[in-house]
């Protein structure tokens, strides 16, 4: 009988890179967050200037295509774009009206909404890693706390801020799976949004509640923001609940730039607009 | 010097490219390097820069594929070298 004969050098190499692997993953794990930080701060130091560069490069690159791209095929973009344009244009103005009415009720009830805003850049978006989260150039040095909210245009809320370094942030999207959100839908509902990755979510509320297709989906705060609105409703006989399905209004994968606003009192908020509902109910 | 290829490219995917073309060339250093302790490191690389972090802590899901790898090309070499 032959046997093969056991390669004792390799194994004993194999052996030692498995004890340098080791080494460094408990390094990691086990001194906590001041090596994370130290590796994190080493990566940006590479990745950051990268992603900057590889956003002038496409915005460059842009420009391009635009030459490129046929006449015709420019004149019906331009066409469609100027007619979305005005309807947004009368959309905004009532908007705004709303908007001032709504800022001046609370200035006759005691409360000043003031929201101090940041603007950051978004230097990755989740389609580079399976987290569902947003590198931002915006950090400590900006006054970025840890747990403010992300705002894409003026009342999408998407995420939160949830690690912070010197000069760039992490934020985890809603949408990101296992992340669970307080939302009220349809003026009334106050329920938990369920992220479902890539800017989706899902809602169980149960069935005799009534929910149509596009009822607004809230963030309640002073100022309450936009989460999304209902897509699909699945109503099934044998389950007492209903699934609500909708998509953030945003696309996630295309922002280049959001707002951060201080997370500070949305507790409370949340707290005393809970009671306003059960006070109307 | 594939291995040398293969690694840069397998790091420049974690910063540029969407997370499935590191994966496929975590899957090519899987299969053409020996002891690739790059994708555990690569792993970690990832996780400490993309993940949330937050209440639940940072997500080690890269770190663990990344192991996996590693311990699978052991597997796949040693049958790959039997079967020659």
């Amino acid at each position: 009988m032959t046997y093969l004969q056991k390669n004792s050098k390799n194994s004993r190499s194999y052996l030692r890179v498995v004890f340098i692997t080791l080494l460094f993953l408990s390094g990691v794990f086990f001194l906590g967050d001041t090596l994370r930080s130290i590796v994190r701060e080493g990566i940006s130091f590479v990745a950051v200037p990268i992603w900057r560069g590889e956003q002038e490069v496409f915005n460059y690159l842009g420009g391009w295509w635009g030459i490129l791209a046929s006449k015709h095929t420019l004149l019906a973009e331009n066409n469609e774009l100027s007619k979305e344009i005005q309807d947004l244009r009368i959309r905004l103005l009532d908007r705004t009206i709303l908007r001032e009415e709504n800022l001046l009720l609370k200035e006759a009830l005691g409360r000043i909404d003031y929201e101090k805003k940041t603007l950051a850049t978004v230097l990755a978006n989740p389609s580079r890693s399976p987290y569902d989260t947003l590198i931002l150039d915006a950090g400590k040095r900006d006054g970025v706390l840890l747990g403010d909210l992300v705002i894409a245009g003026d009342s999408v809320i998407i995420g939160s801020v949830s690690r912070v370094s010197q000069t760039t942030s992490v934020a985890v999207l809603f949408s990101a799976p296992q992340v669970v959100t307080d939302v009220i839908v349809g003026g009334d509902i106050r329920t938990q949004a369920y992220g479902r990755g890539g800017g989706n979510f899902e809602i169980r509320v149960p069935r005799d509640q009534e929910v149509s297709i596009g009822a607004p989906v809230i963030f309640p705060l002073l100022s309450p923001k936009v989460f999304g609105f209902i897509e699909e409703v699945y109503v099934s006989p044998a389950d007492s609940f209903q699934t609500l399905l909708f998509q953030m209004p945003v696309n996630v994968f295309m922002l280049e730039r959001v707002y951060l606003i201080p997370s500070s009192g949305v507790a409370s908020e949340l707290e005393s607009y809970s009671e306003h509902l059960r006070s109307e109910e | 010097m594939v291995r040398i290829i293969l690694t840069t490219l397998f790091f420049i995917s974690i910063v540029l490219f969407p997370w499935w073309v590191t994966l496929i060339f975590a899957c090519f250093l899987l299969i053409s390097v020996d002891r690739p302790f790059e994708l555990v490191v690569g792993g970690v690389g990832m996780d400490i820069l993309y993940s949330g972090g937050g209440e639940g802590g940072i997500v080690w899901l890269a770190t663990i594929i990344g192991i996996l790898f590693f311990m699978l090309s052991r597997i796949i070499r040693s049958r790959l070298r039997l079967s020659s």
